[in-house]
């Protein structure tokens, strides 16, 4: 015989650790209150998935085998839309261990704090991050993203996939890396700034610029789209651009 | 030569020694008209000398369809054999007041109806055995106690029906033990001072009323289809082993205490009320409910090929699943598992 499969669904309360062995999943819109571990994948051998929907809470780590998936996902109760996560708490030594996949599903809304560099791979409604939060090298993005942040920061990764990238919140968001989401870009009283003086930092796709669209590299750059809207263009690098 | 002579002497001392001559002589029972009846026959036994009759009512071989009556007062003691035996079905009464009581009280082959109001005693056996083949009817508003194993005793075959109703003011004080590969259907709204077991491949319905209990463990064997609905107390367990279909539903307000433990092919089990010793459930495919409200104390652990457990009540001792099936687990919003 096989190995058990296992799915654990918690809209209640659990006071006491989730143990599985074999594979299966654990979708929480609930309370799992484990004092030390709350959840344990590690008798294996997996793969298991951690689905997180908004309003979820767990006290106690998460112990996943190394190459389990941490999901957030849609409230299936309280049809709550927003979510929040901190991904500080995902690593060797944090609540959550053992994960090595990073997913965004459904039509919520994620809003993702702390600093992590996770490659999330975002295949329905938005998730929302930061340059802190949103530090994975090779993100992919099949719906929405969105940096939102007051403060001045850098994106080095790139940003994949079909999807739509939004900056937002009055801060500056610098991309560094080659971003080839194809989804177009949204700019709302925010900058955002391709390159940072050097020969990187691009995006392809069309902008609807609402706020300040900033070029910045040393090299001869060709921004080849449609930029729109009522905000500002800078052209603030060395290079030229055409 | 002998039953002449007592005869002839229970007519001179008729006035001072009637008790001891009489209840020798069936010619002279209160039962009438015959305590041998064939096919068809009614036999009523009252309160009129001699009292009790100490000779069994046995319906004649192969006889069907007889009606026995025994009226309020009525005594049937028999001290070496059974009290009433129909061979092929019929109809038994026992009013309030009246008392059967033998080796076995009643030994009925079915179909039969019989309805005790009265005291049914077996002295060194069940106080009732109803035997397959035919649907039969056991409804107890009085007492029925037996001796060893069982109060009553059903053996059923296939494509039989054999109820029990205990219902009322009903006791049975004993065991009811079932067996064979018919159907067994138990009612009780009345007073189970025992526990009841049954064998074989049949089918089987325990139903106890509200605030009704059954004091003894009940245990089924075999590979059975069972279906049980508690609506009171099951105060020494339940145990199905065996291979069989099970669908048991605890009521809200309704526990089971001591081991409940079931282990089948496929088992439906919906708990709304308190299961006081946890629930152990093994093999085969399992739906597993335990409503808001209700109660797991104790271990809960399920062992399967396919297990399906819903929780909106409380698990005091969380759950445990076992085995290398395939397994779902849902902690609805009202739901809370505790994990010691």
């Amino acid at each position: 015989m096989g190995s058990p499969q296992s799915t654990v669904t918690n809209f209640g309360t659990v006071n006491g650790t989730i143990t599985m062995s074999g594979t299966g999943s654990v979708f929480n819109e609930g309370a799992i209150n484990g004092g030390g571990t709350a959840i344990n994948f590690t008798s294996g051998p997996g793969p298991f998935t951690l689905t997180l929907a908004p309003g979820f809470s767990i006290t106690g780590n998460v112990l996943g085998t190394g190459s389990d998936t941490l999901q957030l996902g849609d409230s299936q109760i309280t049809r709550s839309l927003f979510g929040t996560f901190n991904v500080s708490n995902i690593g060797p030594g944090q609540q959550y261990q053992g994960f090595s996949v990073f997913n965004k599903i459904g039509t919520s809304v994620w809003t993702l704090t702390g600093s992590g560099a996770q490659n999330w791979t975002i295949s329905g409604g938005t998730l929302i991050g930061d340059t802190n939060s949103l530090q994975g090298p090779a993100i992919t993005n099949n719906a929405a993203l969105a940096f939102s942040q007051s403060f001045a920061g850098t994106y080095a990764g790139s940003v994949g996939g079909s999807g739509a990238v939004t900056v937002q919140g009055g801060g500056t968001v610098v991309f560094t890396g080659a971003n080839t989401y194809s989804g177009g870009t949204t700019i709302n009283s925010a900058t955002l700034q391709l390159g940072n003086g050097g020969a990187s930092g691009s995006i392809v796709g069309d902008v609807v610029d609402n706020g300040t669209f900033t070029i910045n590299r040393s090299d001869t750059f060709t921004f080849a789209n449609n930029i729109s809207g009522t905000g500002a263009f800078v052209q603030a690098g060395s290079g030229l651009r055409s | 030569m002998m039953r002449t002579s007592l005869r002839s002497t229970a007519s001179a001392l008729a006035l001072t020694t009637t008790a001891l001559v009489w209840p020798a002589d069936p010619a002279r029972a209160a039962c009438t008209p015959t305590l041998t009846p064939s096919t068809g026959q009614t036999v009523t036994c009252d309160s009129s000398q001699p009292n009790p009759v100490t000779t069994g009512i046995v319906a004649q071989p192969g006889s069907t369809n007889v009606t026995v009556n025994m009226l309020s007062g009525a005594q049937l003691n028999v001290g070496g054999g059974d009290a009433l035996v129909l061979d092929g079905g019929g109809q038994v009464t026992n009013n309030s007041g009246a008392i059967i009581q033998g080796v076995r009280g009643i030994n009925v082959t079915g179909p039969a109806t019989i309805a005790n109001d009265g005291q049914i005693t077996g002295t060194g056996g069940p106080g009732v055995v109803l035997n397959g083949p035919g649907n039969s009817t056991l409804t107890n508003t009085g007492q029925i106690g037996g001796s060893g194993t069982a109060a009553v005793q059903f053996n059923t075959v296939s494509g039989s029906t054999q109820t029990f109703n205990n219902t009322g003011n009903g006791s049975i004080n004993g065991n009811f033990v079932g067996s064979g590969d018919g159907t067994i259907v138990i009612v009780n709204s009345g007073n189970f001072n025992g526990g009841i077991t049954i064998s074989g491949n049949g089918s089987n319905s325990i139903t106890t009323a509200s605030g009704r209990n059954i004091n003894g463990q009940v245990s089924i064997t075999g590979n059975s289809q069972n279906i049980i609905v508690n609506g009171g107390a099951f105060n020494n367990g339940l145990v199905i082993s065996g291979a069989g279909v099970n669908d048991i539903t605890n009521q809200a307000g309704a526990f089971i205490n001591q081991t409940f433990s079931v282990t089948g092919s496929q088992n439906t089990i919906d708990n709304a009320g308190t299961l006081n010793n946890g629930l152990t459930v093994g093999n085969g495919v399992n739906n597993i409910t335990n409503e808001n409200g209700a109660t797991i104390n104790q271990t809960f652990s399920v062992t399967g090929t396919q297990n399906t457990i819903v929780n909106g009540g409380t698990l005091n001792n969380g759950v445990t699943v076992f085995g290398n099936g395939v397994n779902a687990i849902t902690n609805a919003r009202t739901g809370t598992i505790i994990r010691q």
